[in-house]
């Protein structure tokens, strides 16, 4: 299995646990998680919100190896 | 006094000082003898109090047997099993040694009725631990065990003082739900506080178990940590103040863990992120919350000492664990692959893996009881924190290759990873035997269709945006670089202003001494030598050694007391 043929899959994958959702019997804990998709609108979000911060942070706090040694 | 009076602490430390004595074939089986022997003591256990002692006046309960104390007492073994099978490669005693006692000292806390025998055991945990820092090669390694060290004894420093404070105000030592309401209350949840790495007490954790040895940071991952945790559960379960404490430590490691090149450092934050769970679930107080953060104990320290010894491998045959210089390993090393995917599989909270039926009890739990920020932290971290989950078996073992050809780990080390992937999974698949061992009755069943679902759809998309960066060249690619964390304050100006009063501290002391020695000669040589700081009379004696000394004593004290009856 080649690296294309996984990321296809995984694709495909997060199409069917859409799709999954219209046939399951939904038990949540909160409102906002009956919305169709929550799950994965949520993850889609909140993983882009990170790669944006951490890169922000990144440049704020990124220093060379030997930064504390040759302070 | 019978064996059952013992705390079994005492069984591994004891034991732990049998290692350097022994010659070096009959070392490793002493290894994996302690920690059978400290379950044996644990089986012959009675529930209630204990091993109760008499010191300086004090009533101390030194064996306080529960369902909580043998959870935690019956994984920091386990731990220590699996971590002695992990260091059987290792010739010399020392980290053995160490190591063992540092898990002693940790199960024997757990056990501790009284705050002064927690005390005791909570600055072994700190003296035995830094030598496991010390073992990892380099300055580095020194320097980062001397601020381990200083962040530890400071916590010890104000256990002891809180708890003297605490029985000046209550007239009691006994540990047991303390109420934030005055100084001594206050010092101990800071002191649980910096050993449970609290935002901004944190940077301890990130900063030396990246430089311990291999070996050492497995241990190190196990032990003080979860012994916070437990401490929080025990005296500040369903205070308030620990659930935006929970989710600082949920939410701002999960930024550094996804920029760091270093992949036990990536580790070490996500502790510190699992952490925050586990701190979350004590704020919370139900007891459906407390079983998730017990539960969430035991199946943390499974997983995340499985990365470690995956990374530890890694370290231990190719010389390096920076994202930067690895890749494509799973062809030299496959099945420390299989573990380390394990364990990021378990610790990503993917269905049949153990992460999922703790961590989701104390989602569960803030849902249920209404803290709806907190569950929003919590779900973005069980979402976002997957990326950097992923990233340490991606970048080890996979992404691009880096031509570094390794033998597979050895087999000591296979089998502690083995073992502890077996847990893994078999928590993941039957968490009703997990359940049957947590605090409080559990009527909790986390598979449902509809929460695997969520669970899966939550993890795929998370993936689906790793995979669509990795495949755009848009990760955070990592890069040869270090990240400031908080203890840059006093690593970088905090030192050079402590430099810049030494500086002139010293120039004044030169004149006085150059004046003294022109005007007053032998007198003055006679003042100097009682009155000049540093000198007998004005010595001063930090408070931290203080401590240290009533710790040995009292230590001394038990040690003959038990080999007196």
């Amino acid at each position: 299995m080649n690296a294309r043929t996984l990321y296809l899959g995984l694709w495909i994958a997060c199409g069917v646990a859409l799709a999954l959702e219209l046939l399951i019997d939904k038990h949540v804990e909160t409102d906002i998680e009956h919305w169709f998709g929550f799950h994965g609108v949520f993850a889609l979000l909140a993983s882009a919100f990170l790669v944006l911060v951490a890169s922000l942070l990144r440049r704020v706090v990124s220093r060379p190896e030997n930064y504390y040694d040759d302070r | 006094m019978t064996i059952a009076e013992l705390t079994p602490g005492l069984t591994l430390i004891l034991g732990s000082l049998l290692i350097p004595l022994l010659p070096g074939r009959l070392r490793p089986i002493l290894m994996i003898l302690l920690p059978l022997a400290g379950f044996a003591h644990l089986a012959n256990l009675s529930p209630g109090d204990h091993g109760a002692v008499q010191f300086l006046g004090l009533d101390l309960v030194t064996l306080r047997v529960d369902r909580w104390s043998l959870l935690f007492g019956g994984i920091f073994t386990l731990a220590a099993l699996i971590a002695a099978i992990y260091a059987l490669h290792v010739r010399s005693p020392l980290q053995a040694t160490a190591g063992m006692a540092y898990a002693g000292s940790a199960v024997g806390a757990v056990f501790a009725g009284d705050l002064m025998t927690l005390f005791v055991f909570w600055e072994l945990t700190a003296i035995t631990s830094v030598v496991l820092v010390w073992a990892g090669a380099g300055p580095n390694a020194y320097r980062a065990g001397m601020r381990y060290l200083i962040v530890q004894v400071a916590s010890g420093t104000l256990l002891f003082f809180g708890a003297m404070a605490q029985m000046n105000a209550t007239g009691s030592l006994e540990f047991s739900r303390i109420v934030l309401d005055g100084a001594g209350s206050w010092m101990i949840f800071l002191a649980f506080g910096i050993k449970c790495a609290f935002p901004l007490f944190h940077t301890w954790l990130p900063d030396a178990y990246p430089e311990a040895s291999e070996v050492g940071t497995v241990f190190l991952s196990a032990f003080t940590t979860k012994l916070a945790v437990y401490a929080l559960a025990r005296g500040f379960a369903g205070t308030d103040l620990l659930i935006p404490i929970g989710a600082a430590m949920v939410a701002f490691p999960i930024f550094f863990a996804l920029i760091e090149n270093d992949l036990r450092r990536v580790l070490a934050y996500s502790l510190n992120n699992q952490l925050g769970f586990m701190v979350i679930g004590v704020g919370i107080g139900t007891e459906l919350s407390l079983n998730g953060a017990a539960a969430h104990a035991f199946t943390h320290i499974l997983y995340k000492s499985l990365l470690f010894m995956s990374l530890g491998a890694v370290l231990y045959r190719v010389g390096t664990v920076k994202a930067t210089d690895l890749g494509g390993l799973y062809k030299s090393m496959p099945l420390t692959t299989v573990f380390c995917v394990i364990g990021a599989a378990s610790i990503s909270g993917m269905p049949f893996f153990s992460g999922f039926v703790s961590k989701s009890m104390i989602l569960s739990a803030a849902a249920q009881g209404g803290h709806m920020l907190a569950w929003g932290v919590l779900m973005f971290a069980a979402a976002a924190m997957f990326l950097p989950d992923l990233k340490v078996p991606f970048f080890a073992f996979f992404a691009r290759d880096s031509g570094k050809r390794c033998e597979e780990a050895p087999t000591n080390m296979l089998v502690a990873m083995g073992i502890a992937a077996a847990f893994c999974i078999g928590v993941g698949l039957a968490p009703g035997y997990l359940y049957a061992l947590l605090p409080y009755a559990v009527a909790y069943e986390p598979y449902s269709a509809s929460h695997v679902l969520a669970q899966f759809q939550l993890l795929l998309f998370a993936g689906l945006v790793f995979a669509v960066l990795v495949r755009m060249g848009r990760y955070p690619s990592d890069k040869r670089l270090i990240n400031l964390d908080a203890d840059w304050l006093w690593r970088g100006p905090g030192m050079d202003l402590l430099k810049g009063v030494a500086r002139v501290l010293q120039i004044g002391r030169e004149c006085v001494g150059a004046l003294m020695s022109i005007k007053f000669g032998t007198m003055a040589g006679l003042v100097a030598r009682h009155r000049l700081p540093d000198g007998l009379l004005l010595r001063s004696w930090p408070t931290g050694s203080m401590s240290l000394w009533v710790m040995l004593m009292l230590f001394a004290y038990l040690l003959f007391y038990y080999l007196g009856q």
